[in-house]
């Protein structure tokens, strides 16, 4: 079918893309378009694979359907019914869950930092949660080529983790932004500007530069933010894949032999539901931390009562968020910080375990800068002011630069994915149930970050602080390890319970570090797309992988 | 009572140099303001009631005061959601039906009357007691008030005000930008056709 | 008169340096370009301090006394230099605080890879002296065609010359014409370097003027030096400049027109977008290179 969907004011994504019938076997079934689906359906339909990527949501076209208003950009996000619990309950929606072609990075801020070596052992140098069956030598290359993919702008030398720099020059900062450096500055806390973010200081082919609009969390209208749609989509559908939008995978069926056998979904043609099969012989769920695990558990067959790949009993558990505490200040001077990207300024100074904090591992200080409404939501969290309070306090918006702490949260396999036991969503798959709490860690981590994050804004000459405590991302729900007991799938995605079935998003990260994880999400992508073709091609995929080591190819 | 901190404020004057989608979806929210169609007499007088309380309006003619209520009620007769539910509160629409009951029960108990029959101030303690999270009322018992003031309540009525062009002229929020973005990035500076703002010592932010 | 003996007869005033009206046309234009380039990025801080304005206050005045200057000797003597001296002033206060704005943006000097790349243009209030500069060469020179003097009179005897104006006036200017060229290319060039960083060279092409500039300096310190460089290697390198600017005009504008809203959109693609006539400041290079390479060193005949 002929696509029509505008990416930037100078492209018009007008392919011819391929479609399959459901009832030929493709080689690979992906569920989710995200950073994760959206990189491997580019690389497996380079390859040469015949590829389906299932969407449950639908185009966003950069005229039509991005909007400068937050009110009115719902559709960006994934608003079906979920329940949320436990003593510091989640919440989802635009927090966290997008919708559509290109998932959560249509609508995230685009921070794009590395992991830490560190991050890949945490279990060896800190003694807490797990290690993770790779090194980060294992990643670096992946990593390297998607800064060049997106790109992502950033400083040439940044200095965390492991020093590199950036192929893009880094982003201008705004006012808001300046309140962060100049306060770490007044600290001596090593910060750097304009990065890492992927959205580009210069042109990119038919992708305009940033004109500074502010509106990323929105969309970009301009192109300019790297998401999967300008960034990886194009190239699949232009190398054979198929982008199928309005699909909503409800069961993945296992055939007689153990192995999975397609993909079965829901499509909505007007009021009605039209149920169909996508056949495959592999498939691969990227469908990020909630959904994931969600159909993998509404997918129970006889040898999976459990859920499907399920034999560990870890397919939901491990549920992290990052904490993403956002404090903001007053300041003498206005801000505005309304104006350009809110990504545009971090440090990583506090990311890694300092012995001389009462708690593990540590947090990233991030710049964000609230919309309106997003302000208000904040402000009426803190202290639940309304009436002359609240609208003085607003009347200040211009006022006000905002700091989002991030912060490395620990696996606990009491934070879970469930099936709610009654509610069902408006195609009747039952929904997903989350329970969250925080450790005693976390909350130290927390306060520690917070404290902080109030000092560096006084630093920048802030007359008084404020914080809410927030969560960002989210990850865990089906991680990768070294043994079918201790993890849903190995180095590679591959579940260990079913030969051809893949979990390739967030869901397998065991440990999620202080940075956000839409880089490191798309580099995992990668490396498992250059085994896929190397397994696929040693027929791999139709045998367990009894051995960790088994299939290196 | 607040005061007009950036007079010449006129965010839908800069409506000709917005995208035609953005425009659209802006000039609906201010021109079509839905009929309501989920809550009855009572609840409509309540439910008016504490946006008002909420979001006070009384400086402003009646004619430029933001409406608030008929999008609350549009969204219960829609059963919108924002993608998650607290587990121990009910849906959105059933949330709001409790609520406004639950502001009469506070009500009852503390003042004798119905809330929308109190005096400004009354209200304002009706509410002061909800937004602590300990409020009188059976209601309560099944609703747990804090949740329900800030996470409903709060979120919604806010999100609503903060959506409207009136509520950007009052903070000085510059409003879509698309074609055009934003060029003065340094010291907090405004665009050109942006408002300055207006400080009288009595407001001064620090 | 055919082309030929258009072009020897150019070459003629130039060598005389009776081309006054041309430098004062050259003058007028580069005030407007960089007086609109200073407004439009003023702009964006708001003229929040009072000096930002002064750039865009004198590109009418000077514009206007260059363009008197084509027309009335009289102009070219006493409103052009007054204008030029106060041209090159303002664009030294500018450059004072432009590197004050640098050190005081979050981080200053210490985040100086950051800052100057962002912050206030370092060498552009430079280029606005070059306005001057121009125009003080302009007032100095004589008309086309003209009989006498710079100030008018009929000149003395030419082997009794000394003095730097009256040395310009005969067109014995050559080397300092050929530095002051090459000054400009490191002024302009390093602006390119700079603004191009910002936009991470996104373009192969934006590297031609960083490339570019080392030789024409070169170029312009060997005909400061060397009679040859200046009559075969300057012009060489001074047609290459001009080409590079020209084209960069057009790719800048071509840049504007993709922006979102392109041509509808000008008050911001103009101020966010590539600067239109910064690449015409960097040809003016080669224009001044030019002029240098035709012009006659001091003590030679004529």
């Amino acid at each position: 079918m002929k696509l029509d969907v505008r990416l930037s004011p100078n492209w018009l994504l007008d392919l011819e893309m391929r479609e399959y019938r459901t009832t030929d076997p493709v080689d690979f079934c992906i569920i989710g378009t995200g950073a994760g689906g959206g990189v491997l359906a580019q690389r497996l339909a380079h390859f040469g694979f015949s590829v389906v990527a299932l969407e449950a949501g639908d185009w966003h076209d950069s005229e039509r359907d991005m909007v400068s208003d937050e009110a009115g950009s719902g559709r960006l996000y994934w608003n079906d019914l979920r329940v949320t619990g436990g003593t510091d309950p989640l919440e989802f929606g635009a927090n966290n869950s997008g919708r559509g072609v290109g998932g959560g990075t249509v609508h995230y801020a685009a921070f794009c930092p590395r992991l830490h070596p560190s991050d890949f052992r945490v279990r060896t140098l800190d003694g807490v949660a797990v290690d993770w069956p790779m090194s980060y030598e294992d990643v670096e290359p992946y990593y390297e080529a998607m800064e060049r993919e997106y790109p992502v702008s950033g400083p040439a030398h940044f200095p965390w983790g492991a020093p590199h720099g950036y192929p893009y020059a880094p982003l201008e900062a705004g006012t808001a932004g300046q309140m962060l450096i100049k306060g770490c500055q007044a600290l001596g806390i090593p910060v750097v500007a304009g990065g890492p973010v992927a959205i580009p200081s210069g042109r990119v082919g038919k992708r305009p530069h940033c004109i500074q609009r502010g509106f990323c969390l929105l969309g970009c209208k301009v192109g300019a933010k790297s998401s999967m749609l300008v960034s990886h989509i194009p190239d699949a559908i232009a190398q054979g894949a198929e982008i199928r939008t309005g699909c909503m995978a409800f069961e993945i069926p296992l055939d007689p032999t153990g192995q999975v056998s397609g993909v079965r979904y829901y499509r909505t043609d007007g009021d009605q539901r039209i149920e169909a099969e996508q056949r495959a012989r592999v498939v691969i769920v990227a469908g990020y931390a909630i959904e994931t695990p969600r159909l993998l558990l509404n997918s129970t067959s006889s040898a999976f009562p459990d859920g499907l790949a399920n034999s560990s009993g870890l397919v939901g558990r491990n549920l992290m968020a990052q904490a993403g505490p956002v404090v903001w200040g007053r300041f003498p001077d206005l801000i505005r910080q309304y104006k350009s990207p809110p990504a545009c300024a971090l440090t990583e100074a506090f990311y890694e375990t300092d012995p001389s904090n009462d708690f593990v591992r540590g947090y990233a200080l991030q710049t964000v800068s609230p919309l309106p409404i997003a302000m208000a939501h904040l402000i009426t969290e803190e202290a639940g002011g309304f009436g002359d309070e609240l609208l003085r306090a607003m009347q200040d918006y211009n006022h006000i630069a905002a700091i989002g702490v991030l912060g490395e949260i620990l696996p606990d396999e009491r934070n879970t994915v469930t099936i709610h036991p009654t509610e069902r969503d408006e195609l009747g798959i039952p929904v997903p149930a989350m329970h969250f709490s925080l450790s005693e860690n976390d909350r130290r981590m927390m306060a520690a970050g917070t404290a902080r994050a109030r000092a560096v804004l006084t630093a920048a000459g802030a007359t008084d602080t404020h914080a809410v405590t927030r969560y960002a991302h989210l990850v865990g729900t089906a991680r990768m390890g070294f043994t079918p007991t201790d993890s849903v799938v190995d180095r590679w995605c591959r579940s260990w319970d079913v030969p051809n079935l893949l979990v390739c998003d967030g869901s397998v990260l065991p440990t999620q570090g202080s940075a956000n994880p839409a880089l490191t999400i798309s580099a995992l992508a990668a490396r498992t797309a250059d085994w896929l073709r190397r397994a696929a091609a040693a027929g791999a995929l139709a045998r367990r992988p009894s051995d960790p080591h088994a299939v290196e190819a | 009572m607040i005061g007009n901190r950036y007079p010449a404020a006129d965010v839908l004057a800069q409506r000709g140099r917005w995208d035609a989608a953005t425009r659209a979806v802006v000039l609906d929210r201010v021109h079509n303001v839905p009929e309501f169609r989920y809550f009855d007499g009572h609840d409509r007088v309540t439910l008016e009631a504490l946006c008002a309380r909420i979001i006070p309006q009384d400086h402003r003619p009646i004619e430029d005061r933001v409406p608030i209520a008929p999008w609350i009620d549009e969204r219960c007769a829609g059963a919108a959601s924002v993608g998650f539910r607290f587990e121990d509160m009910p849906d959105d629409a059933t949330a709001w039906v409790l609520g406004l009951a639950g502001l009469d029960d506070a009500a009852q108990s503390i003042a004798g009357a119905p809330f929308c029959s109190l005096s400004s101030v009354e209200q304002d303690r009706i509410l002061d007691a909800i937004r602590t999270g300990d409020p009188p009322g059976a209601t309560w018992q099944r609703l747990p008030a804090r949740r329900w003031w800030i996470n409903l309540a709060l979120k919604q009525i806010c999100g609503i005000y903060y959506a409207h062009p009136t509520a950007w002229n009052e903070i000085g929020f510059g409003g879509p930008a698309y074609p055009r973005g934003y060029a003065a990035l340094n010291f907090g500076a405004r665009e050109p056709w942006e408002a300055d703002e207006v400080l009288d010592p009595g407001s001064s932010p620090a | 008169m055919s082309a030929l003996e258009v072009i020897r007869h150019l070459r003629r005033e130039l060598r005389e340096s009776r081309f006054q009206r041309t430098m004062a046309l050259m003058t007028a234009f580069a005030a407007i370009a960089s007086g609109f380039e200073a407004y439009i990025q003023h702009r964006r801080g708001d003229f929040a301090d009072w000096r930002m304005w002064t750039p865009v206050w004198l590109m009418a005045p000077t514009a206007a006394g260059a363009l008197a200057a084509v027309g009335s000797r009289r102009a070219a003597h006493t409103v052009l230099p007054a204008l030029s001296v106060i041209s090159v002033i303002d664009g030294v206060i500018g450059f004072q605080a432009h590197l004050a704005g640098i050190q005081r943006m979050p981080g200053g000097w210490r985040l100086g890879q950051y800052n100057v790349v962002m912050g206030p243009p370092v060498f552009a209030p430079l280029l606005m002296s070059s306005v001057g500069v121009l125009g003080l060469l302009a007032s100095v020179l004589r008309p086309a065609e003209s009989g006498g003097g710079a100030m008018g009179q009929r000149l003395p005897d030419p082997d009794r010359q000394t003095g730097l104006v009256a040395r310009i006036a005969q067109g014995e200017f050559q080397r300092g014409m050929a530095v002051t060229a090459g000054t400009f290319a490191i002024l302009a060039g390093g602006e390119a370097y700079f603004e191009h960083l910002r936009g991470s060279f996104n373009a192969r092409l934006m590297w031609s003027p960083v490339w570019l500039t080392p030789p024409v300096v070169a170029a312009t310190l060997a005909a400061a030096v060397n009679e040859d460089a200046a009559r075969l290697v300057l012009p060489a390198a001074s047609v290459v400049i001009l080409t590079d600017g020209l084209a960069g005009f057009v790719l800048h504008l071509r840049g504007i027109g993709r922006m979102p809203g392109g041509f509808h959109n000008l008050d911001f693609n103009l101020t966010m977008g590539p600067p239109l006539f910064a690449p015409l400041l960097f040809a003016s290079v080669g224009a001044l290179g030019l002029i240098a390479s035709l012009m006659r060193r001091g003590s030679e005949g004529r």
